[in-house]
């Protein structure tokens, strides 16, 4: 004992801080020494500051920030090689308060020169302040897309999709940039419009584009109406028709509670126009159900900076509808709102747009072929007959992919194919996925099957392939999608553009000898290739297959080997069919299909002079990725 | 179970993850002679396995459509005792056989199989891509989704009220498991996860839902959903989330929480550490935390357990903990924290390397790989501390000390080619850096020399992320593990980019494994060409191939191929595979004889090296 005191008299002689010495007693720490300082800090307590002491101990040796006795402190804890450690501790609770105290002056006189700066200038700052909301919402979505463009660069389809939203998002913010810095020509009604042709199938996806996020994040349910659009091409100032829209709708975002309804709805009203032209009235009616307005407040909508008193945390410039308004006038158009306090609210604007003419002649290629159609609604059912019909489509329509199974079965007992079938996504029982699975497996790939929903599709080009998914249909259907869509598998359509039924490089023409012993594996192989369009001839050993090949090389484009087989494997029939030494033999695409996976057994087929391996058992994916690296698309025999 | 089958499982039970012993040895010699035995053992071992499979399991996959359903059962049963191993797991296996499962469930149309299928190779690629932390390498996202939403998809089906409860319980598992494919790396992607948490969770806590299959431990289901979306927590401080992801998250960090300390509680003992570290995050994340008070209560974690438990805790608290208190300690400025911070460096790595020469063999295996790399990619190069270089060095010796002494080799075939290099041709050399002229290379030698020494000692360092895949089963690899480990070029070039002590050496570990022409070999799109380092990517592609000549250096199937014989292939493929330099080096009369006393001291320099960073010894 003595021999720590003089060592702590040593080291704390000079020391003013709070100290205590310790040392290691089996697994714990014993309490040798506390200096004056230290019995000072603890107040009485002193039992319990070597309980807190031990307890820092046990965290090893360091500088600790933290408490003692409810007291702020520094503590430095040194761990000595002979089993002893010291604790230096420094109080700062003083110096904490200080602080804090330096803080709450600095924050008060800060506050107080806010103050003086907000009473100067209130109005301007609070539209800056809510205006940035208005800006982040395109900025959000071009972040968003680029995010997922960059992800997806291998994907050429993603990425236009991405860039077309990031452009109109852009195109949206661009617009807003202008109304901030051309506020007060707004007011003094000096903004220009810039009409141009746009179709109403673009412009609704655009708009869901910035709008659809906004009502997921509520978890509200988007309805969507536009049976009463007849012509989509159309000419207005788009960018100040959508600012217009968003505008509204994202007031009925803010002010419809989670899982609430949004609906817009597009109405057509012709012969309302003059001057000679094709005009029309288009009718744009949003409706929510969210807390609606008092009556009060409804006289006061389109005024400047007003905001219901009830919503002080919903964010907004209170400038969005005057400048809604201001810009309906501007297009010679009418806004109108009803509501009901607790019930919701509907806007109603309608606008007149010049009319412009289809692409008819396209799509008069589609006139009296018959489609069969299956979705899961009665509503979306009567819309995609009425564009049908409108496309000059003859059409059979059913709710349940079961039903559009047997009616294609029956079409094909019948001889008279459909020219293409619609399945939507989200079928009852069997979904659009699977049914295309089915009706790929039952009618092969001649027919064109689209898929349609108002889902984001998540696949990609290839995973499409996989299922046997020619093109994708996105919901809301325009008539000008569904027809560009359908066009394509038409006579004019294919010959603008060599695809198969599935939208694939085909391999018709080819002809494939499959090598394989195994009964049920030969027929699923001969499907598959089938599937892809390639005529297919089997061997069962390897044998059989030298002998085929034999008789006539020219036949064959690809070779497809099993390895295990009897009578003759797949390593010693390849080596033969290299060996017969001509240029085709040696040329021939030989490619293993084997459950043998190991890199070693891979590299035995290339020393047995094979191309290549796809592992079993295969999927129309495989053989599809390694016929393609030998053969090009579509030979012309 | 059929014979093949058995006699895998047991050479997978006695199959080790590194031959080395943690005894110490009186000499060298007797060290060297053991290791190579031990190598040529589990060679062996790799060969029995490889037949094993050959003969006996890939006939029937070969034909699996046509399996008789005893031969589907003993599948599914092996499928899951190779993943259930006392000691030791062969996830490749795995994966293969569900694979194949999956095909027969899809062509028998059984749709209970298929989700269940479905589901397991879900899990088996999660699995294997989990190897890829903490890259941002994610090569199996998509197929792994797909796996998992095909099997959820059938919750909102007819078929899941015919479904038994067994089948069930994989739907919603499956559903639960979504979320796995999103890391909450972009606000995108967190909010899709959070959505698809939230979703996962809704359902499983749905009383209806649950009454229907009451004998679902749908608490455990819900555990995981909470568990997996605590996973965002960063995502909160990353100023992108909103109010209600704040909400959803913490809710979840709470739920977890409050569980485990349920379970500590009914144990009676202290709170797992992960635990506490997973609190402490939570509440810094939601702002209820300083910083500085996280890292002091991160530190305290990094000695909350001996230096001698090798459970999983002690794991966490010698090689995660330090990480993460790493890690965070990157998002603070303040002088006086950073000072604090150096010396908290230097003290738990000098732990974490004791703790780590003491751990038994095969301790800990993927969690211990996980957290050792997320040691390497938090480490910080702070003054007083050891560099990441000399650190990596330690790992390797005590992770894949077959690794160690195959990248001691060629780092000392490196130096012995550059000095050959700056005798007869310096020019080649130019570009390199501080080597403008010839003469530059003439006059810097010994830094050339040292530079080659170090490239060829950690230009493999990526094969860390998978010492698992290459030496983990007794059997050949499949093309899959080939293509994951061929990623080893990448992940090495980004580890050591992060640090000032190795960043010179990220092109060679890069480019290593391309060839010469740039032809063949990966990765893609990287050129050795346009790199100011090509000549030393030349020397030390050529040194890798130089070096596995010796029997514990060369690849797991084969022996050492002789020296002579690796001069050839280099001599032979001058101008397309290695760079023509170097085989007209090599071809000099009196270079493989130089080369061969050389290797015959760089194996015995090698293994004393391994043995002292093994051992913490520093002489023999």
């Amino acid at each position: 004992m003595k021999e720590y005191l003089d060592k702590a008299s040593e080291i704390f002689g000079p020391v003013a801080a709070p100290a205590a010495l310790f040392s290691r007693d089996g697994g714990a720490w014993r309490l040798e020494y506390l200096n004056p300082e230290a019995v000072k800090f603890a107040g009485g307590q002193e039992d319990k500051l070597v309980e807190e002491l031990q307890e820092h101990l046990n965290m090893g040796a360091g500088l600790f920030r933290g408490k003692l006795l409810g007291k702020s402190i520094y503590a430095s804890v040194s761990v000595y090689p002979d089993g002893t450690a010291m604790v230096l501790i420094r109080d700062i609770t003083e110096d904490i308060r200080a602080q804090e105290e330096s803080i709450v002056a600095a924050k008060a006189a800060l506050q107080s020169a806010l103050d003086a700066a907000n009473a100067a200038n209130r109005a301007k700052s609070d539209f800056l302040s809510n205006m940035s909301h208005d800006i982040r919402t395109p900025l959000n979505a071009i972040i968003g897309m680029t995010t997922i463009a960059r992800a997806h660069m291998d994907d050429r389809e993603r990425i236009e999709d991405c860039v077309e939203k990031i452009d109109l998002s852009s195109r949206h913010l661009l617009g807003l940039i202008n109304d901030i810095l051309d506020m007060s020509r707004i007011e003094s009604g000096k903004m220009t419009l810039s009409p141009e042709a746009f179709t109403m199938a673009d412009f609704i996806y655009s708009l869901m584009a910035v709008f659809r996020p906004q009502a997921d994040r509520k978890n509200q349910t988007v309805v969507l109406d536009f049976t009463g659009i007849r012509h989509e091409r159309v000419r207005g100032d788009q960018l100040r028709i959508q600012q217009v829209l968003i505008n509204i709708l994202s007031n009925a975002v803010k002010f419809t509670p989670e899982e609430g309804t949004i609906t817009l709805t597009v109405r057509e009203n012709r012969d309302v126009g003059g001057s000679g032209r094709n005009y029309a009235y288009y009718e744009f009616e949003v409706t929510d159900n969210g807390i609606g307005m008092s009556p009060e407040f409804l006289e006061k909508v389109f005024q400047p900076f007003e905001r219901a008193e009830s919503v002080h945390r919903i964010e907004g410039t209170g400038l969005g509808m005057t400048i809604t308004q201001n810009l309906v006038k501007m297009m010679n158009g009418e806004i109108t709102v009803e509501s009901e306090e607790g019930r919701g609210t509907t806007f109603t604007v309608t606008l007149p747009l010049e009319q412009l003419t289809d692409k008819s002649d396209e799509l008069r290629e589609l006139r009296g072929l018959k489609v069969l159609a299956a979705d899961s609604d009665a509503g979306s059912i009567e819309n995609l007959r009425e564009i049908l019909q409108d496309l000059g489509m003859e059409c059979d329509l059913c709710t349940s992919a079961g039903d559009a199974m047997e009616m294609a079965a029956d079409a094909r007992m019948r001889g008279q194919d459909y020219f293409a079938i619609l399945l939507g996504w989200r079928l009852p029982v069997v979904d659009g996925v699977q049914a295309c699975r089915e009706l790929r497996a039952a009618l092969g790939t001649d027919i064109p099957i689209l898929l349609m929903s108002a889902y984001e599709w998540p696949y990609s080009s290839d995973e499409m392939r996989k299922f046997g998914i020619s093109a994708f249909v996105p919901k809301p259907l325009f008539r000008s999608r569904l027809g560009e869509a359908l066009y394509a598998y038409t006579e004019a359509g294919r010959s603008a553009k060599h695809v198969d039924a599935e939208g694939n490089t085909s391999f018709e023409g080819y002809n494939i000898l499959l090598v394989e012993d195994n009964e049920i594996n030969r027929e699923i192989g001969v499907e598959l290739l089938e599937l892809l369009g390639a005529s297919v001839e089997c061997a069962e050993d390897g044998r059989e297959a030298l002998e085929k090949f034999e008789r006539d090389p020219d036949r064959y484009d690809f070779i497809f080997m099993d390895i295990q087989m009897p009578v003759m494997d797949g390593y010693e029939a390849t080596r033969a069919i290299r060996g017969l030494g001509t240029p085709k033999a040696i040329g021939v695409p030989i490619v293993a299909m084997s459950a043998n996976a190991f890199v070693e057994d891979i590299r035995a087929c290339e020393r047995a002079g094979m191309n290549g391996h796809v592992p079993k058992p295969v999927s129309l994916e495989s053989l599809a990725t390694v016929m393609e690296k030998f053969l090009s698309a579509k030979k012309p025999r | 179970m059929r014979r093949y089958q058995e006699e895998y499982l047991a050479l997978l039970g006695e199959f080790t993850d590194e031959p080395f012993p943690k005894e110490s040895f009186t000499d060298l010699e007797s060290f060297i002679s053991y290791g190579v035995g031990a190598v040529r053992e589990k060679r062996e071992l790799v060969y029995k396995g490889t037949e094993l499979l050959r003969t006996g399991l890939f006939p029937v996959l070969d034909n699996i459509l046509s399996a008789s359903p005893e031969e589907i059962k003993e599948l599914e049963d092996f499928a899951g005792m190779a993943m259930s191993g006392p000691k030791r797991r062969d996830v490749g296996l795995n994966l293969r056989i569900h694979m194949a499962l999956l095909s027969y469930a899809r062509h028998r149309g059984d749709k209970a199989m298929l989700i269940k299928e479905l589901y397991n190779v879900g899990m088996a690629l999660h699995n294997i891509e989990n190897m890829l932390q903490p890259t941002r390498i994610r090569l199996y996202r998509v197929r792994i989704r797909m796996c998992f939403s095909e099997a959820a998809s059938y919750y909102e089906s007819d078929f899941y009220d015919k479904a038994d409860a067994e089948t069930r319980g994989y739907i919603h598992r499956s559903m639960g498991n979504i979320v796995l494919t999103y890391d909450g790396s972009t606000t995108e992607n967190a909010l899709t996860k959070l959505r698809l948490s939230g979703r996962s969770i809704k359902i499983l806590s749905d009383p209806d839902v649950r009454a229907k299959t009451p004998e679902l431990p749908w608490d455990v289901y819900l555990y995981k959903s909470h568990q997996e979306r605590t996973t965002l927590l960063s995502f909160l401080r990353s100023g992108r989330a909103g109010p209600d992801a704040f909400a959803q998250v913490l809710e979840s960090a709470q739920t977890v929480q409050e569980r485990q300390l349920q379970a500590a509680r009914e144990s009676g003992e202290p709170l797992q550490p992960r635990w506490q570290y997973a609190y402490m995050a939570a509440k810094y994340h939601c702002g209820a935390m300083l910083l500085s008070d996280l890292l002091d209560g991160l530190y305290a974690l990094t000695t909350a357990r001996g230096p001698m438990e090798y459970d999983s805790s002690g794991m966490f608290c010698h090689v995660s903990a330090p990480a993460y208190y790493m890690e965070y300690s990157k998002k603070t400025t303040d002088p006086r924290l950073e000072q604090i911070t150096s010396v908290r460096v230097r003290r738990m790595t000098e732990r974490m390397i004791s703790w780590l020469r003491g751990a038994p063999r095969g301790s800990g295996d993927d969690q211990l790989t996980l957290y050792l790399l997320q040691f390497l990619y938090a480490y910080r190069e702070m003054e007083g501390a050891m560099s990441f270089y000399e650190l990596v060095q330690t790992v390797i010796a005590c992770r894949n000390p077959t690794g160690f002494l195959r990248m001691y080799n060629s780092g000392s075939i490196a130096r012995l080619i550059t000095k050959w290099a700056v005798e007869d041709c310096p020019e080649k050399l130019v570009g390199l850096p501080g080597i403008m002229r010839p003469s530059d290379a003439i006059w810097n030698r010994d830094m050339l020399m040292d530079l080659a020494f170090r490239a060829g000692r950690v230009y493999d360092v990526g094969m860390l992320h998978f010492v698992k895949l290459e030496i983990g089963a007794p059997r050949g690899l499949f093309e899959e593990e080939e293509d994951i480990l061929s990623l080893h070029t990448q992940c090495g070039a980004s580890m050591l980019s992060l640090f000032a002590s190795t960043r010179d050496c990220v092109d060679v570990a890069n480019g290593h494994h391309l060839s010469y022409d740039e032809k063949s070999g990966f990765p893609l799109g990287f050129s050795a060409k346009q790199s100011s380092m090509r000549a030393m990517i030349y020397i030390v592609s050529a040194s890798d191939a130089l070096a596995c000549t010796e029997e514990e250096t060369a690849g797991r199937y084969r022996p050492g191929t002789s020296l002579e014989k690796a001069v050839e292939e280099i001599i032979r493929g001058a101008g397309t595979k290695y760079a023509p330099f170097i085989g007209e080096l090599l071809e000099k009369p009196g270079r493989v004889e130089e080369l061969r006393r050389g290797v015959a001291a760089f194996k015995r320099e090698g293994f004393l090296e391994m043995y002292r960073r093994r051992s913490g010894e520093s002489d023999e």
